[in-house]
């Protein structure tokens, strides 16, 4: 089990406030990591850390060290472009683009260049998302026309097109029925094979199902209203939810 | 000529005071921004009519105008845009293209002689024209950016550029800049009279110059503001306060 991602004391503050704080932990590879824990606990600011998102919201900044493979991604000559590639990001809303299946998948791949082959490649990426039986007559359609499960179904398969290492997942099945949520649930064991998978959940069976490793973290209250998150535990799945060591844990899964 | 000058001061006396007696009797407030928005186009009128003047005698001096106009057009519109010092460089592009393009145009065909008295008020009027056009098309682009943010954050995360993910937005904040222009251009004549037609009518031309003037005024605009808004919204930062990488 090799390490991919590797966070040292990562802090996280939104104009001045904390988000969260002193977060040192490893991500390995090939693996599912969920982040767990209340609102407010700095899952999402964190998992948007990992392939710099953040540096879209000016008022965002990051103290201590993310690496991936050894790498430092907040180092100077990082190529953001590259590293967005490599880091995909899978939103808690599908946020497709207004433009047909077709095109919502050819985008990445068209905008690295690549103008040949699209066909089948877009065909390869919505088999690998399980959509490509549900679509394939209607790949010229508006992606809009979609139910919501589809649509996050799509959002992955357009992750694929540009061949990331590693997907980063907000809540994706926040806003889907249960039959969605268990077709992206396996998806995501799927595609664990041979990608990094980072999960952002509120869901506690979900977690449960589908991770390998579990962060746990938790909101800390700083006066009445502002709190900031910090990782409490991190572990196996079964060592989180069979045997957490921290009190707090305990405490959050007991009350989930 | 005294004599024009003497009537002309006593029209705008009547009708500055009858309007100030009308916001008096009414109970409008802004009485006095009147008196100063007055003064205000008295005083730059007046300078800028002396510098014209001098202007028409000095053609290289046309250039300095013209050029110290281009340079606040770009400046006013990307403040307006809300743009930093990379943008205003690409503002005064576009706007340097779109004048530049229809002036051309005017010039080459013979459409307006070649003389400061002729290209000096039409390019003024380009410049004008397509100043707003550059403000409008940037501050859509980067209105419409902010309201569809998910839909960005997702062209980025695919590895887009905070440029390239503002291109996808670029061609409706463009079209939509150009609503005015085309609204102008279909009222001429119906609803109101444009003013380039009004000014020389006043000025003795016959009606058929005046509306062939005012024609080579709006199509240039037209060209000068589709030009303009094209290049604005593919350049400029999509992002406020950008951390556009």
């Amino acid at each position: 089990m090799s390490t991919g991602f590797l966070l040292d004391k990562v802090t996280i503050s939104y104009g001045g406030d904390l988000a969260v704080s002193e977060v040192s932990m490893p991500i390995a590879e090939h693996r599912i990591t969920t982040f767990i824990g209340p609102s407010g606990a700095g899952k999402t600011t964190l998992l948007r850390a990992l392939n710099r998102l953040n540096d879209l919201v000016p008022e965002i900044r990051m103290e201590g060290q993310i690496s991936f493979r050894g790498e430092d991604l907040y180092a100077e000559a990082t190529d953001l472009q590259q590293l967005r590639r490599r880091i995909g990001m899978v939103f808690q809303k599908p946020n497709v683009f207004p433009k047909s299946i077709f095109d919502n998948i050819a985008y990445g791949p068209r905008l690295r260049g690549q103008h040949e082959g699209l066909d089948a490649l877009v065909e390869l990426c919505l088999k690998r998302a399980g959509l490509w039986n549900e679509v394939r007559n209607q790949l010229s359609q508006p992606a809009t026309a979609l139910s919501g499960g589809q649509q996050q179904r799509l959002i992955i398969a357009r992750c694929l097109a540009v061949e990331p290492e590693v997907l980063l997942l907000d809540e994706p099945c926040a806003s889907l029925d249960p039959v969605a949520t268990h077709a992206i649930e396996e998806l995501m064991v799927e595609l664990a094979r041979d990608h990094t998978l980072v999960l952002v959940t509120h869901n506690l069976q979900q977690a449960l199902r589908v991770s390998d490793d579990v962060a746990f973290f938790e909101a800390e209250h700083v006066g009445q209203e502002v709190r900031h998150g910090h990782l409490v535990e991190y572990g196996s799945a079964a060592q989180v939810f069979e045997s957490p060591v921290d009190e707090r844990t305990k405490v959050y899964l007991a009350s989930s | 000529m005294s004599e024009q000058v003497a009537r002309t001061a006593i029209a705008l006396l009547l009708m500055l005071i009858a309007a100030l007696a009308v916001m008096t009797v009414g109970g409008l407030r802004y009485r006095r921004e009147l008196i100063i928005a007055s003064l205000r186009a008295l005083v730059q009128l007046t300078a800028v009519a002396l510098v014209i003047a001098w202007i028409f005698n000095h053609s290289e001096g046309a250039f300095l105008y013209l050029g110290l106009m281009l340079l606040a057009a770009a400046y006013t519109a990307n403040r307006r845009i809300g743009g930093d010092w990379g943008d205003w460089r690409w503002v005064l592009l576009a706007i340097l293209a779109g004048v530049a393009a229809t002036t051309m145009i005017v010039a080459a065909t013979g459409a307006i002689a070649f003389s400061p008295q002729a290209l000096l008020p039409f390019t003024a009027q380009m410049i004008g024209g397509a100043m707003t056009a550059a403000s409008l098309a940037g501050v859509r682009l980067r209105d419409d950016v902010r309201t569809h943010f998910p839909e960005f954050e997702g062209y980025v995360a695919l590895g887009a550029s905070a440029r390239q993910a503002g291109r996808e937005f670029a061609r409706h904040a463009a079209e939509r800049s150009l609503f005015t222009g085309l609204d102008q251009t279909k009222s001429a004549g119906l609803v109101t009279l444009p003013g380039a037609f009004v000014g020389l009518l006043l000025g003795g031309a016959s009606p058929l110059l005046a509306a062939q003037i005012q024609l080579l005024v709006l199509i240039g605009l037209l060209l000068a503001q589709s030009i303009t808004s094209v290049i604005t919204t593919r350049t400029i930062s999509p992002l406020h306060a950008v951390h556009a990488r």
